[in-house]
């Protein structure tokens, strides 16, 4: 099969599986017990109002017409309206989305960095105490709760040291950063830092890097337990390899070997586990954001949650599962790519 | 006494606690920490502590001798809490795992087995919730199918299922394809003799690393949803005294969370610890 190929098939397949889960999520959220108009009146109200209500959220409909209209809406970018302020789903979630997409990139970047360093030390020094306690230390990052991994820096860094802030993306009152300006129109990404940089204004960057430093360590270090373990385990099987002893054999430095060989075939399959990687990270964002007052789309859901807004927490899932299809996609090409035995 | 035989599958499954070789130091330091917080939690009512929920006369106060742990802002005495705070939590990893496994490898082992149509629209259907934010995915179904211990159990065996059906299903389609199973068939085994007395103990390890590491996840996402006040937060638990300790930590009131928070990191630490030494023990590759 070629590369081709492959891309078709997988994409393929991916449609019946967002189907199916988009499905479910309709499912599981229509079951709710209630209506959410006479929760919104709190129970006094005419007739003619609920009505209005429930024909504006177009629960008022059979539930096949419900589903059917949910689905065209969704592929046409239209989340419904939110059930407790009446605005779209979608705005909202496109204002948080680039909070949570900042916090997770740079939680990542801390989880692949130290996932690599230690995972290829503990193999490079294959049952020595050292790789004793790379695996402990594996373990206990992946057993160690993100939220009570936030709390403790919060004390540490914020509340006794008073070097990092403790919560939110700026500091108070404290403007958005500009982003580009070209000619006078704005581009903005919504990552703080990245339009800080843009607009060239170095404190505003600085600024808002301290306000993500203890919330991407805290999500990227419980992250990085899984990239401990798998850069270890990929590499003690790659430095046993026919190719690394040849290398040697050839006279090549320990280093050369050990980087440019040994480490560079581990971390192939690394690449596969990043989708699911990403799917904790979201998970972890929900728990990070509510802790750290940041105003992604993690606590956007804990807050709908609050409200009871069924449909903005929809919206939100749908988006999820739509960016987890993406992510597992865009993840398996690359590894199709870089590995041919893949596309076999 | 020599026909009173432990079953196959349970002669495999405990011996790799107490033979000598890799990864034993790993299992007992999981056993042993597992076993302490199931006996202190199991023990709560007897323990003589204070009450959990109940507030005394002091808020939010720093350790004393009355109250060796301090006291949270509900003035609760946090040594009972931190006693009594496990029992939820534990619950809900047993159940949940109990329904994963009664669930999860059936199917995979029948999936595997079978192949054809059948099993790939299974893989289909359960691969598309596999790749699903767990904590996301639970919080819905909590949210929209109340805060009971069994609500919780099913929320998180429906997002692990797919782990253990993944898991039982790859290894069975490696097993099946061995000679001995071929010779099984070839002297009249049925299928289930075939799935049951052959295929199933080489799926046994496996399926004890996923257990664990989903034990461990349990805990994590209950704690999780306490944590950001979906749960029922009038129970004592560890996951919420970490929500109500998240404000007053940032006047400096460590002794709300410290404990709890630990007892919830020493809780999957151990099923963690018991999951990898039982996987370096199985698996020669992470030696």
């Amino acid at each position: 099969m070629g590369l081709r190929e492959y891309v078709v098939t997988r994409l393929l397949l991916t449609i019946p599986m967002v189907l199916i889960l988009l499905s479910l999520v309709f499912l599981i959220i229509r079951v709710i017990p209630g209506n959410p108009c006479l929760l919104k009146f709190e129970h006094n109200v005419t007739p003619e109002l609920l009505a209005t209500c429930e024909h504006s959220l177009g629960i008022d409909k059979p539930l096949y017409l419900q589903f059917t209209s949910y689905f065209v809406g969704l592929f046409s970018g239209n989340f419904g309206l939110s059930m407790v302020d009446f605005t779209p789903v979608s705005t909202q979630i496109t204002s948080r989305f680039p909070a949570t997409l900042e916090l997770t990139l740079y939680a990542f970047v801390v989880a692949v960095v130290v996932g690599i360093v230690l995972g290829s030390l503990g193999a490079q020094k294959r049952g020595s105490k050292v790789d004793g306690v790379v695996k402990v230390v594996g373990i206990l990052l992946y057993a160690w709760p993100v939220f009570f991994l936030g709390l403790i820096l919060q004390l540490i860094f914020g509340v006794y040291l008073h070097w990092l802030p403790t919560g939110g993306r700026l500091c108070a009152g404290c403007p958005v950063p500009a982003g580009l300006n070209i000619d006078g129109l704005q581009i903005r990404t919504g990552l703080y830092t990245i339009d800080a940089l843009l607009a060239g204004n170095l404190p505003e960057f600085v600024d808002a890097a301290s306000h993500l430093i203890l919330p991407a360590t805290a999500l990227g270090l419980v992250i990085s337990g899984v990239f401990i373990r798998m850069t270890r385990t990929n590499m003690l099987e790659t430095l046993r390899a026919d190719y690394v002893t040849a290398a040697r054999a050839r006279g090549l430095k320990g280093r050369t070997v050990v980087y440019g060989y040994a480490l560079r075939n581990a971390l192939l399959p690394v690449v596969t586990i990043m989708g699911l990687q990403f799917a904790l990270l979201l998970s972890g964002a929900v728990l990070t954001e509510t802790e750290f007052n940041i105003d992604g789309l993690g606590r956007f859901l804990v807050d709908r949650v609050a409200f009871e807004d069924y449909t903005a927490i929809q919206g939100a899932v749908v988006f999820i599962a739509f960016l987890i299809a993406i992510v597992a996609l865009l993840v398996d090409v690359a590894y199709a790519y870089l590995d041919p035995r893949v596309r076999l | 006494m020599s026909d009173k035989k432990t079953p196959g599958f349970a002669r495999s499954l405990f011996a790799p606690f107490f033979a000598r070789g890799s990864g034993r130091g790993f299992m007992i330091a999981g056993l042993v920490i597992i076993v302490v917080v199931v006996g202190m939690s199991a023990l709560a009512p007897f323990l003589g502590t204070q009450s959990p929920t109940t507030p005394g006369s002091c808020v939010d106060c720093p350790p004393s001798r009355e109250h060796p742990l301090g006291t949270d802002i509900g003035a609760r005495d946090m040594l009972a809490r931190v006693v009594w705070g496990g029992r939820f939590l534990l619950v809900v990893g047993v159940l949940a795992v109990l329904i994963c496994m009664a669930i999860g490898v059936p199917l995979g082992l029948l999936s595997a087995y079978r192949g054809g149509m059948v099993d790939r629209v299974v893989t289909l259907l359960l691969d598309s919730i596999y790749a699903f934010p767990s904590l996301i995915f639970s919080l819905i179904i909590v949210l929209v199918f109340g805060t009971s211990v069994f609500v919780y159990a099913l929320a998180i065996a429906v997002v692990y299922i797919p782990s253990y059906f993944r898991v039982v299903r790859s290894q069975t389609l490696t097993v099946k394809e061995l000679p001995y199973v071929d010779a099984a068939k070839s002297v009249g085994a049925g299928r289930f003799a075939t799935i049951g007395r052959y295929i199933w103990p080489n799926v046994i390890p496996s399926v004890v690393v996923v257990a664990t590491i989903n034990f461990a996840d349990a805990i994590l996402i209950t704690a999780g949803l306490d944590f950001i006040g979906v749960g029922d937060l009038l129970k004592p638990d560890w996951g919420v005294d970490l929500y109500y300790g998240r404000t007053a930590v940032l006047s400096g009131a460590w002794w709300i969370i410290a404990v709890s928070g630990l007892m919830i990191l020493l809780t999957t630490l151990g099923f963690s610890l018991i999951s990898e030494g039982y996987a370096e023990r199985t698996n020669p590759k992470l030696r």
